[in-house]
């Protein structure tokens, strides 16, 4: 377990906030330097460099503009044609409307090495500096993986899409009711900085747990990630694909209060590969669990796929009407719509015949 | 690889699990060969539909000597000393007889920047995909179904590790080299995954070398004795201590050791002083007022001292902060004439064409021999190339071992009061 940037941090971020906003409009490479060469802060300890690159990262990240690629082009051009360097600087200075000192001040402005502190006007809180560098740590051990284990409940498309697109060897070995269980091999170090990739996705997850064997240096151990750490998410994941998806969590939430709805709740291995069911429907009295697909079916090349899930005993599909194919008429499992998806259609379906009931007071999962 | 014949042994460097064979995506020539020998129908999945016909360039006698030993090889093979122009052409008569999509592999974006111009100009613009090693090592797996002919430029100064996962990883059966000099180490560590020595040129006469040794300023030169210092005191310790092993080895041990880290630390802070100060920079300033109007390339040692040349003298930096476009427009004036000088750490040395330039100058860095060589490629053989070497520093020892030979002139030039 790392020893997470907390509270007890507040002191010596407070400080070295306030030493970054002193630094406003001088180079973030300037001030990248003075950190490196500074005297260790006693308070911090080995968790100040997380946080100096936590926030050096943030400072960096402020969109440069475009103007001064149009400086270097005019003033460039304009000493090249033979014109002496006071004159050529005024000359530019002129056209971009600049006073000869600015332009020369601004002419890299844009550039990574040469970027300057923009200090927000709000400034930065450091709680987002804490959770931000408690993901960064986090990432930082995951390079020194060199085998993982994830359980993964919720969320489970937007993590396995962004392990695959960024070519990590996540393989689904075990899915059950709870959780679906992922292994992780590394494929060298393209792929350690690709499991990294999933951490600020995890928080979004319902529940997760993620260890990893990593090797930092000459010692060895288990990195154990899971819910409730103190991780920053990221970017929100879209939290419905589609209206129908949205209209449908809205009207089921008023009419059914005593069911949970859990949206990608767990990845159904199929003979064509993976499907991600829509939601999770538990009636919590009961315990009873159903997997939820609402094909909107824009694309009708996909009714096979779609019809697949019926395979699944405990999946419910949502089919427009004029789709259902005469055979899967009045089955079951199969809930015809129209325009949305009627949450009362689809309470009778899932009382008509019994699913696999919660084992969460067991696992606590 | 499936259904290979059991009754067959597999080919050197695939390992067979009950019909299946295993093993690097270059080995893929050797499987075909194998299925070829034994007379058994195959499928090839990974064979590319041939190219329209694509238009033949003219080549040069010892270019078409050079295509005519790579077919005899059975279209793998390096070249050794040609010039930029002609590796065009050689990669363009590759196409052109292979009739297939090529990937062509260069050490930088400025060299694929080049390369692009080149083939364009040779009408294989379409017919080829140039990459970076290090973009094509990490999207080798999407990038080797689409091409079978592989063409890899310059890579001796490629970094080894990307290197060969491109090499490994790409299933072309057809493989074209292209290196700046027959070095025999390097050949035989390249020959597993590009093919033999097809032919060397003798590159001719380089253009005159004037080294100068320029004496640090005061105030670094103490600091730099001070560092260098620091570094000799563990290095002695070190050397003492383990008498056969070399520098690379302190390295490799001063990296985990806490004791030892400051040293090399020191080691690279001295490099950084003797690399530019205040004394190169006025020496550069009097150097390009010598060559106004000339073509000139200036090769700093990092992107921090290009910035400072560019704000002072005005030049344009080259540099890979620069977006994609910006350094491509850059080369381009260079080429036309629009810019006169460029200046930069690394992208020069591939990007502009061979012997362009009127006069070079190395201020100092660098990386080996092979990468100094590229750099004086770019200036012409009537030309100059400035070797700006820190007097009484390892820059001066340096600069003759990376050289090869002594150079033509060696002067010590003494820049303002101290």
């Amino acid at each position: 377990m790392p020893a997470w940037l907390s509270d007890r941090d507040r002191p010596w971020l407070r400080d070295l906030l306030a030493e970054a906003a002193a630094a406003a409009g001088r180079p973030v490479a300037a001030l990248a330097a003075r950190w490196r060469r500074s005297e260790p802060d006693p308070r911090a300890g080995p968790r100040m460099v997380i946080a100096q690159h936590v926030l050096l990262g943030l400072l960096r990240s402020a969109r440069p503009s475009r103007g001064p690629r149009a400086l270097r082009r005019t003033l460039f051009h304009l000493a090249a044609q033979g014109l002496p360097r006071e004159r050529a600087i005024a000359a530019a200075a002129q056209v971009h409307g600049l006073r000869p000192d600015d332009l020369l001040a601004q002419l890299f402005a844009d550039l990574p090495g040469e970027r300057r502190v923009h200090w927000p006007a709000a400034g930065i809180d450091p709680s987002y500096v804490m959770l931000a560098g408690n993901r960064a740590l986090a990432q930082g051990l995951l390079r020194q993986a060199s085998a993982a284990t994830l359980r993964l409940r919720g969320a489970a498309r937007a993590v396995l899409r962004t392990a695959w697109l960024h070519g990590n060897g996540l393989a689904v070995v075990r899915v059950t009711a709870d959780a679906a269980e992922l292994q992780w091999r590394p494929h060298g170090p393209p792929g350690r900085r690709a499991l990294g990739a999933i951490v600020p996705l995890l928080p979004w997850a319902r529940r997760y747990e993620l260890r990893a064997q990593c090797r930092v240096r000459h010692e060895a151990g288990t990195l154990v990630l899971a819910t409730g750490d103190p991780l920053l998410p990221g970017p929100e994941p879209r939290l419905h694909d589609s209206a129908l998806e949205r209209d449908f969590a809205r009207d089921f939430a008023a009419a059914a209060p005593e069911w949970d709805l859990l949206r990608e709740p767990v990845p159904v291995p199929l003979a064509h590969g993976l499907a991600f069911p829509d939601f999770e429907l538990r009636h919590r009295p009961s315990g009873t669990r159903w997997l939820l697909e609402i094909a909107g079916l824009r694309d009708r090349g996909a009714l096979p796929q779609k019809l697949a899930l019926l395979e699944h005993l405990r999946c419910l599909l949502c089919l427009p009407e004029p789709a259902v194919p005469p055979e899967l008429r009045g089955h079951r499992r199969v809930v015809p719509f129209r325009r949305r998806v009627d949450p009362v259609a689809v309470l009778e379906a899932a009382r008509q015949e019994p699913a696999g009931t919660d084992t969460a007071s067991t696992t606590n999962w | 690889m499936r259904g290979w014949p059991p009754a067959m042994p597999p080919p050197f460097g695939l390992t067979a699990r009950g019909g299946e064979l295993r093993g690097q995506p270059r080995l893929r020539a050797a499987v075909r060969a194998g299925f070829a020998q034994a007379g058994v129908p195959f499928l090839d999945a990974l064979a590319q539909p041939p190219l329209p016909a694509a238009p033949a360039a003219p080549l040069l006698r010892t270019e078409a000597s050079l295509l005519a030993n790579w077919r005899l090889s059975g279209h793998r093979g390096i070249a050794a000393g040609f010039p930029d122009e002609s590796r065009a052409h050689l990669a363009a008569g590759a196409i052109a007889e292979r009739a297939q999509q090529a990937l062509v592999i260069v050490p930088d974006s400025a060299a694929a920047h080049r390369w692009r111009r080149d083939l364009h100009g040779a009408g294989h613009g379409e017919h080829a995909r140039v990459e970076t090693v290090a973009d094509a090592a990490q999207r080798m797996p999407a990038l080797a179904r689409r091409h079978d002919l592989l063409v890899v430029d310059c890579p001796e100064l490629m970094p080894g590790s990307p290197l060969a996962a491109v090499l490994d990883g790409s299933p072309a059966c057809a493989r074209l080299g292209c290196v700046g000099r027959p070095d025999a180490r390097g050949l035989l560590r390249w020959a597993p995954g590009l093919g033999p020595l097809l032919g060397a040129l003798d590159a001719g006469a380089p253009p005159r070398t004037l080294e100068l040794r320029v004496p640090l300023p005061h105030r670094i030169a103490e600091a730099h004795a001070a560092a260098w210092h620091t570094f000799l005191a563990a290095f002695d310790r070190f050397a003492a201590l383990q008498p056969g092993a070399g520098f690379g080895t302190f390295v490799q041990q001063a990296r985990d050791d806490e004791a030892q880290r400051p040293a090399l630390l020191a080691w690279h802070e001295a490099l950084h002083l003797a690399a530019w100060h205040q004394h190169k920079a006025t020496l550069v300033a009097d150097l390009l007022e010598r060559h106004r109007g000339e073509r000139v390339l200036v090769f700093t040692p990092d992107r921090a001292s290009a910035y400072e040349l560019a704000r002072t003298q005005l030049i344009a930096p080259l540099t890979a902060e620069l977006p994609r476009a910006e350094r491509g427009t850059l080369l381009d004036a260079f080429v036309t004439g629009e810019l006169r000088v460029l200046a930069g750490p690394r992208l020069l040395d591939l990007g502009v064409p061979e012997g362009l330039a009127d006069a070079g100058i190395l201020v100092g860095g660098g990386y080996g021999r092979d990468q100094r060589a590229a750099r004086c490629r770019r200036v012409s053989p009537a030309g100059i190339v400035y070797e700006l070497v820190s007097h009484d520093t390892v820059e001066v020892g340096r600069a003759h071992r990376w050289r090869g030979s002594a150079a033509d002139a060696v002067l010590v030039v003494h820049c303002g009061g101290r």
